[in-house]
């Protein structure tokens, strides 16, 4: 529960000509998270070889995901088993041309779609001559296209004749020009100079007919998309469950090269969990016709993590999942979180109404959703919250920001004072139940002078400074003297077991206990919020029906956006607390985790 | 009088509470644009990005407790 789950290192050795068995069954048996090989320089073995089929299974699945991608192919649970490879090879490769072939097709098409659309763009089109005017001239030249500044004073003066048609507003500036023929040079450079950009229109396009030319490529373009549909629809079953069967065996078949291998035999390292090392072994040597050596060491440091803790606190795995796992060895506090999290998330929201609203919603979700495994693990810790938020609506007895009973146990509003101190309590608290986990962490390491250093030492400077701060304001006499010297002694330990960054963390510890005072001021916010809804509500609605649908549009409106401020504002900070000022005291992280060689199902 | 010592109490508590979360703000929105960056290129970065993002908010509760004490303070 506090830790991973235990894990097993083992070796398994063998004969090379029983490789493709024993792997075989290890991808059925999915419970050896391998550890690759790698050869060291006077290492007597090598790493080993993929089988001589992966490089065509490789090849083949980067063909068969590439139509998954065009063909937009959604991955389905629903699989047909594949019995004959080569069969199915076959179908597959008849597939891949047709859709090959029309995807070519398809890109000719849209490129030439883009052409043409281009071409209906140009502002030459506007001008609306007819086509077979701007052709077959043997004494002028002809330009047509726009320019971006005005040129036409500059060619009044330079060339003594010319046609100019457009060049104005209406035709969006493009123009047709005929000159001589004598003046065509003078001419270009003209035009050059004020930003000349010549149409690629042919004479014999008119704008009717690019459309109608546009209007068949679009056709076209629709027949074969529907092509491509067509064999989606055909073929969907079949691509899926192929391109499972062939991440298979390609994986099996690429397996080797984590394994290390001499002339006639292999071994592979990796870890299993202990609870299934029975199994695990009376199934391989079955499958290796007990050819087959199997020798166990204890995990060591390097182990991967395997999170095993009871239903429901798992979903708080998620949490874990985000930041980082624990090392194998290392404290697993997904239950703490599931204790402590939704403590604090329902003190910041504690509102009946708004805990009530939140159990339904993620309630509903769980049902009706089926989510996935994040999303049901983040409803469910929402759910856990949810009870806990009731439970502090009760405390501070408030309801959609109402207060129903007059004298609560704590009021949120006026005992400021008093809720800044729960606040603080809690982070202490919270704080020193880092601090014990980290002498746990360090007990687990170092032994107890281990723990005595990392963690116990912190505590004991929180004790001396207390008595100093007692004694100053008077409650205690012998608070100075006993008080500085438990926290030399603390301060001597801190420095040997951690050196001298354990100094520099003492202020940010102070900063991180008032850092929870956000326990009450996210909840203070949230309550002024839902009053002020509440006032401006009832200031409208008992004032006749139009005062009565404001008043419930501005109740509904108001609670539906604060609600989602709560959440999500207790949601961050409960997170925030637990990963910033919690997980800095004991948590390291950085865990490896527990993937086992077969196939995965989902993800 | 006393209503004037009674408002500087009441404008040195806002002006606690005023600049610390213009300073929060002002933290988040550097780090926010950075963390956004970093997500676009890789989006494993989320929850790290999610934790800088929140850290500067720590000085608005500082900010906030400030002003309770003066209020307090002053009665």
């Amino acid at each position: 529960m506090f830790h991973a789950e235990e894990m097993v290192k083992v070796r398994i050795s063998g004969p090379k000509n029983l490789m493709k068995e024993i792997i075989g069954s290890l991808y059925d048996l999915n419970l050896l998270h391998v550890n690759p090989f790698k050869k060291k320089e006077n290492d007597f073995f090598n790493s080993g070889n993929s089988f001589d089929e992966a490089s065509e299974y490789s090849k083949t699945l980067v063909e068969l995901r590439s139509v998954i991608d065009l063909l937009k192919i959604r991955k389905s649970k629903k699989i047909k088993k594949i019995e004959n490879i080569s069969q199915a090879n076959a179908r597959f490769v008849k597939i891949f041309e047709e859709v090959k072939f029309l995807n070519s097709e398809l890109t000719g098409l849209r490129k030439e779609r883009e052409a043409i659309k281009r071409k209906l763009e140009e502002p030459v089109l506007n001008l609306n001559v007819k086509p077979f005017l701007l052709k077959g001239y043997s004494n002028v030249k002809l330009f047509k296209g726009v320019c971006q500044s005005d040129f036409e004073p500059e060619l009044k003066n330079e060339v003594k004749s010319y046609y100019l048609m457009g060049n104005n507003e209406e035709t969006a500036n493009a123009f047709i020009l005929v000159v001589p023929l004598s003046e065509e040079e003078k001419t270009r450079k003209i035009l050059l100079s004020h930003g000349f950009a010549e149409s690629e229109i042919k004479f014999d396009e008119s704008k009717k007919e690019l459309e109608s030319m546009l209007a068949s490529v679009r056709k076209k373009i629709r027949l074969k998309r529907k092509e491509l549909r067509a064999i989606k629809k055909k073929h969907k079953l079949f691509i899926n469950s192929f391109e499972q069967a062939l991440t298979q065996l390609n994986e099996k078949a690429e397996a080797p090269l984590q394994f290390a291998s001499s002339m006639r035999s292999f071994f592979v390292n990796g870890w299993i969990p202990a609870e299934s090392l029975q199994k695990f072994e009376n199934s391989l040597s079955l499958a290796a016709k007990k050819r087959i050596h199997i020798e166990k060491f204890d995990a060591g440091e390097k182990a991967p993590t395997k999170l095993e803790n009871p239903k429901p606190t798992n979903a708080f795995e998620l949490f874990l999942d985000l930041y980082s796992l624990p090392k194998y060895y290392e404290l697993d506090p997904t239950v703490l979180f599931s204790i402590t999290f939704p403590l604090f998330f329902g003190f910041m929201l504690g509102d009946v109404g708004y805990g009530l609203l939140v159990f339904l919603i993620s309630y509903t979700g769980l049902r009706l959703l089926k989510p996935g495994k994040q999303l049901k693990n983040l409803l469910t810790i929402l759910l856990l919250s949810s009870i806990s938020t009731i439970f502090f609506g009760f405390v501070f007895a408030e309801f959609f920001g109402v207060e129903f009973v007059h004298n609560p146990l704590i009021n949120r509003v006026h005992g400021i004072t008093q809720m800044l101190l729960i606040s603080v309590l809690v982070g202490v608290l919270h704080i020193n139940l880092g601090f014990v986990l980290k002498a746990v962490n360090g007990f687990a390491k170092h032994g107890l002078m281990g723990a005595i250093e990392e963690g116990i030492s912190w505590i004991l400077l929180e004790l001396g400074v207390a008595l100093v701060i007692l004694e100053n304001f008077g409650m205690i006499s012998f608070g100075l003297i006993s008080g500085g010297i438990i926290s030399l002694i603390a301060l001597v330990l801190m420095v040997k077991g951690e050196g001298f960054a354990g100094i520099i963390e003492i202020p940010s510890a102070v900063g991180h206990i008032i850092s929870y005072a956000r326990l009450f001021g996210i909840g203070l916010s949230s309550v002024q919020l839902a009053l002020i809804i509440n006032n401006l509500a009832g200031q409208h609605i008992w004032n006749g029906i139009t005062g009565f649908i404001i008043g419930l549009i501005v109740i509904l409106l108001g609670h539906a956006i604060n609600l989602w401020l709560g959440v999500m504002g207790s949601f961050i900070q409960s997170m925030r607390l637990h990963y910033v000022e919690f997980f800095t005291k004991f948590y390291k992280g950085n865990g490896i985790r527990y993937m086992p060689f077969g196939w995965k199902r989902g993800d | 009088m006393v209503e004037l010592e009674l408002g500087m109490v009441a404008f040195a508590a806002a002006f606690a509470i005023g600049i610390s979360a213009y300073s929060a703000a002002k933290a988040e929105t550097e780090i926010g644009t950075a963390a956004l960056g970093a997500l676009a290129e890789n989006e494993k970065l989320f929850v790290p990005s999610l934790i800088l993002m929140v850290i500067p908010e720590t000085i608005v509760i500082f900010g906030l407790v400030t002003s309770i004490l003066i209020i307090g303070l002053a009665g």
